[in-house]
């Protein structure tokens, strides 16, 4: 292996910093997906709507209209941030 | 077939070396993502008619010894 | 399409349309909130009554429990949660059970009642109410075992239809609330008061965690406040920790905690204080507060001796032990 080993190329600069470049992209897509999580948020899930709607057409789940809710208002759909 | 071998790119560097790694990288990526591909296609079906999971309630066992507090 | 707001716990939860609550199972479809667990339980057993655990509620009887997935807190030491921190669409198994069919099943069992249980039947809010209000019209009565993170305008409706709680009250801290709940105290303590209120008959479960909540002056403070809110004839289990889930690096609690915790209770006036999860100990014995008289033993949950009288006096003194008996 040492004996393989070659003086440093001014292309395998240019290999690395791709290698870098993909990894800080996948950093950041995986960082904005934690922050969404971490964020005291509206409170809401977001969940697997295809399945559930799978589910709710063969009768396993339900689409009964629930109680205790109402039409968000204005001020509650602007801004994030409500803590329990 | 050692010409080849010793074959010298623009910048001097051996153009056999450089084919020759590339292709067993590309190999093994390529089946690391094929193989990833697999098994997520087989981990999720995805979308399509459902099985049925529902189980009537009279063919529960309600006396099943089970770990549930409360 | 519209977002709405769930008004049913203190999370008040905007969910956009395709999203759900933050418990997983209230799903707003079509700009409605759609209860999505409805008659879809995902557990269902007979346990006895003692395990709730009720120990003044009609003691020995059998209990048709049943649960659909989702809860609106994410303790992290929850025993159920492969039910609870999942909705609908990730369970393996879910049973059909309009609210018709469970309570013909449990009369069928000859159970004497049908608790709403295991995750936090706050979630399933409507099957409940529906279930519940057949059940009383059939002469079974209806037990809610959950956590009190509820709002008090759907609570109050709700006591309409119950007959008994055990809830949960998991440390008399708001901190601990946040930090291992994800939740706050306040509501939980209003809920015990509305359940005190309306008649439903209580029972408060303490979990205690070494390190977390098994502060002797916070118990204190805690059994002072259910002494003066809910009354000192107010049960109260102390139930021992084992790591579950996401809270594996603590050890279970030791016994001498949950005794030490049982004598700062008893100092403050409570009558009734039991410990849970530790089988064979006196702590799950009830005897009379005047004179000591035994009048239930129990090994586990199953009912040993009872020498209450049928309308629930003490075979001694006469005098009247606090309860529902008959």
């Amino acid at each position: 292996m040492i004996a393989a080993a070659r003086p440093w190329h001014p292309r395998d600069t240019r290999f690395l910093g791709l290698i870098a470049l993909a990894l800080v992209l996948i950093a950041l897509h995986l960082g904005e997906g934690l922050d969404l999580a971490a964020r005291a948020g509206s409170g809401h899930r977001v969940i697997d709507r295809q399945a559930l709607e799978r589910r709710i057409e063969t009768g396993e789940l339900r689409d009964r209209e629930a109680l205790w809710f109402h039409q968000a208002r204005p001020e509650e759909t602007s801004g994030g941030g409500r803590t329990p | 077939m050692n010409e080849r071998r010793n074959e010298l790119d623009s910048s001097g560097q051996h153009l056999y070396r450089r084919r020759r790694f590339l292709g067993i990288f590309g190999s093994l990526l390529g089946g690391l993502l094929g193989g990833l591909w697999a098994l997520a296609a087989k981990a999720d079906p995805g979308a399509g008619p459902a099985a049925p999971r529902e189980l009537p309630l009279k063919e529960a066992d309600f006396y099943r010894p089970h770990d549930l507090a409360g | 399409m519209t977002a709405v707001t769930c008004e049913l716990c203190p999370r008040a939860c905007v969910i956009p349309e395709g999203a759900a609550g933050d418990c997983r199972v209230r799903v707003n479809l079509g700009g409605k909130l759609r209860a999505t667990t409805y008659g879809r339980p995902s557990a269902v057993h007979i346990d006895p009554m003692e395990k709730k655990p009720l120990y003044h509620f009609h003691p020995g009887a059998l209990i048709f429990s049943l649960a659909t997935a989702g809860c609106n807190l994410h303790c992290l030491n929850c025993q159920n949660w492969q039910l609870s921190q999942r909705g609908g669409e990730e369970m393996e198994q879910i049973y059909r059970a309009e609210p018709a069919e469970v309570v013909a099943a449990a009369q069928a069992e000859r159970c004497r009642a049908i608790a709403y249980t295991y995750s936090d039947p706050i979630v399933f809010y409507e099957y409940v109410e529906d279930t519940a209000t057949l059940a009383r019209a059939a002469g079974l009565t209806n037990v809610f075992v959950t956590a009190a993170y509820i709002n008090r305008e759907p609570l109050r409706r709700l006591c309409r239809v119950l007959d008994a709680t055990n809830a949960d009250l998991k440390a008399f801290d708001d901190g601990f609330y946040r930090r291992v709940n994800g939740g706050t105290l306040k509501p939980v303590l209003d809920a015990l008061v509305t359940f005190r209120q309306e008649g439903v008959w209580v029972e408060v479960t303490n979990l205690v965690i070494p390190t977390l909540n098994d502060d002797l002056a916070m118990i204190r403070r805690m059994s002072r406040w259910i002494a003066a809110e809910m009354g000192v004839d107010t049960p109260l289990h102390f139930s021992r920790f084992t790591p579950q889930y996401r809270m594996r690096n603590l050890p279970p609690t030791p016994t001498q905690t949950l005794e030490r915790a049982r004598n700062e209770a008893r100092d403050v006036g409570l009558r009734y204080v039991y410990i849970g999860n530790v089988l064979g100990d006196e702590g799950s014995t009830t005897r009379c507060p005047r004179d000591g008289t035994l009048h239930i033993r129990r090994s586990g949950f199953v009912l040993t001796e009872n020498h209450l009288t049928p309308d629930g006096r003490c075979p001694t003194c006469n005098d009247k032990i606090p309860g529902v008996w008959s």
